[in-house]
């Protein structure tokens, strides 16, 4: 499981360089080897995570050295899709170090052995497990996207209205561009994002016979839920779009990050371990 | 390779003398004839734009005289004097001679680095100078070089990479907001040439439907007639009810009021659902209010702003050049030193010396078996005898060597390690070979 995260690790980490490399250096060559690059450490990881799963008889994602490699995972998944989607490499520098980042720390956590109390993730729990939790991480991955789409139309448009353009400016996608993905990565962050909190509620019932444990994660996904309620409501019926949209992106983003920290800290029914 | 460039460009010459020292694209072909004359140019080409004459020559005589004698036609042909020309003019001969056109090539020596006609001006001028025979292999080599050189820097570098004209720089800024050009619509406030040109502009990057507001309607349906995908030409009365329609708006009238307020735009903007709209102001006096930029989603820039962004864009420009001049540098000594190893000039003249050496040393081992013999009879063995033989000898191998530096390096006899000949060319390879690990072992 180790050695599949280290190659694949390894193979990010190539991805990585490249794309600082042209940022830096404003040259564009072999992008097509950094783009394999990433698409096999995606490949090796998906591979990971699919041993470590039948490794423990338990879907993924229980723990914190399991969430990060899940969402690293995801993000580089999502990568892949708006490359193939948009045909722009501007998002590399931007999207690379975070993958980089998420499936360093899946590599350099340690591994915790399961304690007792997760081997009811077995049957039933694991199913809800697995559809919970992955809506959440495909969700918040999504929100990761529509996060950096925010923030590189926040850089974009505060040069443009200042009419000075920094040496970032050139290398960021347009605006249009940044508004559309931040539009459509919002949309599926949203309806993901739902479906988890909906699968919760209805699992909870089942599984424990009340709709809500009132532990601090619960909260923090309904506040994130409330967030991008009022983006997609305001996008759709105001005409909401660009900056405004952009700064509830980023502020719904930090309540995902908040989410994303806690989960390890906070104790009760959603808590690790 | 005796290889001189003699001209001038628009840093060492002004127009007024560049102008009457330019050739004419009827009169190149002509010049080159009279030019390559064989004896004194062997193979030569004329670069003429309108920032630089340049002649690049292979001559057979001394690099200073080759210089002069190309110097001195260019006043002639032009029925000038010296006196005039001459302070003007720069002379590259060589290395530096391959750089020049290296560098030309790139677009680093030109006004606006860069540009991209440069390329194609000198392509044309190697066309010319194929098609009238004066270019020979030299040349040949020098200018396919010189392209893929130009080619290498445009890819690896950022040196072409920023718009540096005010209209160019619109369009630049049209694709940083809307990416892609294709289905938005343009707005044009103004029916003059300026308007003109950055409509032509927009309809090359992609913009497909085109309205055209002018205070007479006339001249606006003139200008719309004009384009190919058509468009429509509205009076400035409709403006603000139109306004909506326009993703760009660019204005470039002579009116004294702005046309365009905060009030029509924040309209516009409702109309359209806040879809952003960039809006250039050509005209000075403005046409369009500067408040407008207060509104979320509206880009407007003025003549001085864009001229901000192109003197900011030149600078990065200047910035990348500087990475460019080395490429330069390295393709220019890689040109030279594979030139000389196909230069077979050194080889035959060291390998006559060593067959005349040998043959002279056998001539003398053998000396008493002749007997007596009167002086004229020894020079008749010594030059006539054994240096014909020597040059029978010679021919085949001298063929054979031209041929193989004619296709390619591969497959040369290698003559110097069968003769052990070691010349002049050789040690400057072993020179520069010293890191090779069988040389280091030594």
């Amino acid at each position: 499981v180790k050695t599949l995260l280290i190659v694949s690790v390894a193979c990010y980490a190539v991805g990585l360089l490249h794309a600082i490399f042209v940022f830096v250096r404003k040259q564009n060559s072999l992008f097509t080897v950094a783009l394999f690059a990433v698409a096999a450490g995606f490949l090796l990881h998906t591979g990971s995570l699919a041993m470590r799963g039948l490794e423990v008889g338990r879907f993924p994602l229980v723990n914190y050295q399991e969430v990060c490699s899940f969402l690293g995972w995801t993000v580089a998944a999502y990568y892949l899709c708006v490359h193939f989607w948009y045909r722009s490499q501007a998002l590399s520098p931007f999207i690379m170090p975070i993958i980089f980042v998420f499936a360093v720390t899946a590599w350099l956590v340690p591994v915790p052995t399961d304690p007792d109390v997760t081997s009811r993730f077995r049957g039933t729990w694991g199913l809800l497990l697995a559809v919970h939790g992955g809506f959440f991480v495909f969700s918040y991955a999504a929100f990761v996207i529509t996060f950096l789409a925010g923030a590189m139309y926040i850089i974009q448009e505060r040069e443009l209205k200042r009419k000075r353009f920094g040496s970032i400016f050139h290398r960021l996608p347009s605006l249009d561009t940044c508004d559309d993905l931040s539009y459509k990565s919002l949309g599926l962050g949203f309806a993901l994002l739902t479906l988890g909190i909906l699968t919760g509620i209805v699992g909870s019932r089942r599984l424990n016979g009340i709709y809500w444990n009132g532990d601090p994660l619960e909260f923090l996904a309904l506040a994130t839920w409330v967030v991008y309620f009022f983006v997609m409501h305001y996008r759709l019926t105001a005409g909401w779009r660009g900056r405004r949209a952009a700064w509830l992106g980023v502020a719904g983003f930090v309540i995902v990050l908040a989410s994303l920290v806690g989960v390890g800290y906070f104790s009760g029914f959603h808590a690790f371990g | 390779m005796n290889l001189v460039l003699v001209g001038l460009n628009h840093k060492t010459a002004p127009v007024a003398v560049r102008e009457r020292l330019a050739f004419p694209d009827q009169c190149v072909e002509d010049a080159l004839q009279r030019l390559v004359d064989r004896a004194n140019v062997e193979e030569a080409i004329i670069v003429s734009t309108c920032n630089r004459v340049e002649i690049i020559a292979k001559s057979s005589l001394p690099l200073s005289e080759a210089a002069s004698y190309v110097g001195e036609f260019l006043h002639a042909y032009h029925d000038l004097p010296e006196s005039q020309v001459r302070p003007h003019l720069y002379v590259h001969e060589e290395r530096h001679a391959v750089r020049h056109i290296f560098r030309v090539a790139s677009s680093l020596d030109s006004m606006v680095i860069g540009e991209p006609q440069i390329l194609g001006q000198v392509k044309d001028a190697y066309a010319r100078a194929v098609k009238v025979g004066a270019a020979g292999r030299l040349l040949h080599r020098l200018l396919e070089r010189a392209f893929s050189v130009a080619k290498r820097v445009r890819t690896e570098t950022a040196v072409a990479a920023y718009a540096v004209s005010v209209s160019s720089v619109a369009v630049e800024l049209a694709h940083k907001i809307f990416d892609n050009l294709k289905g938005k619509s343009a707005l044009l406030i103004g029916a003059g040439e300026m308007a003109e040109l950055s409509a032509k502009h927009l309809l090359d990057g992609g913009v497909q439907n085109l309205l055209v507001a002018n205070r007479t309607l006339a001249n606006a349906q003139h200008l719309v007639s004009g384009f190919r995908g058509g468009g429509r030409a509205i009076g400035l009365d409709e403006l603000a009810g139109r306004l909506h329609e326009a993703d760009i708006v660019i204005a470039s009238t002579g009116a004294t009021s702005y046309q365009i307020n905060e009030r029509i735009v924040s309209q516009a903007l409702e109309r359209r659902r806040y879809r952003p709209m960039l809006l250039i102001d050509l005209s000075v006096p403005r046409t369009i209010s500067p408040d407008i930029a207060r509104l979320d989603n509206i880009f407007v820039f003025d003549v001085d702003d864009l001229q901000t962004v192109v003197t900011a864009n030149l600078r990065e420009r200047q910035r990348e050049a500087a990475r460019a001049e080395d490429i330069i540098e390295i393709e220019a000594q890689q040109f030279i030193s594979t030139l000389r190893q196909s230069d077979i000039g050194p080889t035959v003249t060291a390998l006559r010396e060593r067959l005349v050496a040998i043959s002279l040393t056998e001539y003398e081992r053998h000396r008493k078996r002749l007997g007596p013999l009167t002086p004229e009879q020894e020079r008749v063995i010594k030059e006539a005898l054994l240096g014909s033989v020597i040059n029978k000898v010679m021919h085949p191998l001298i063929v054979g060597l031209r041929e193989a530096s004619h296709s390619d390096a591969a497959g040369r006899i290698d003559l110097h390690q069968a003769f052990g000949l070691g010349d002049a060319s050789e040690e400057d390879a072993e020179k520069t070979d010293d890191v090779s690990p069988q040389r280091s072992t030594k």
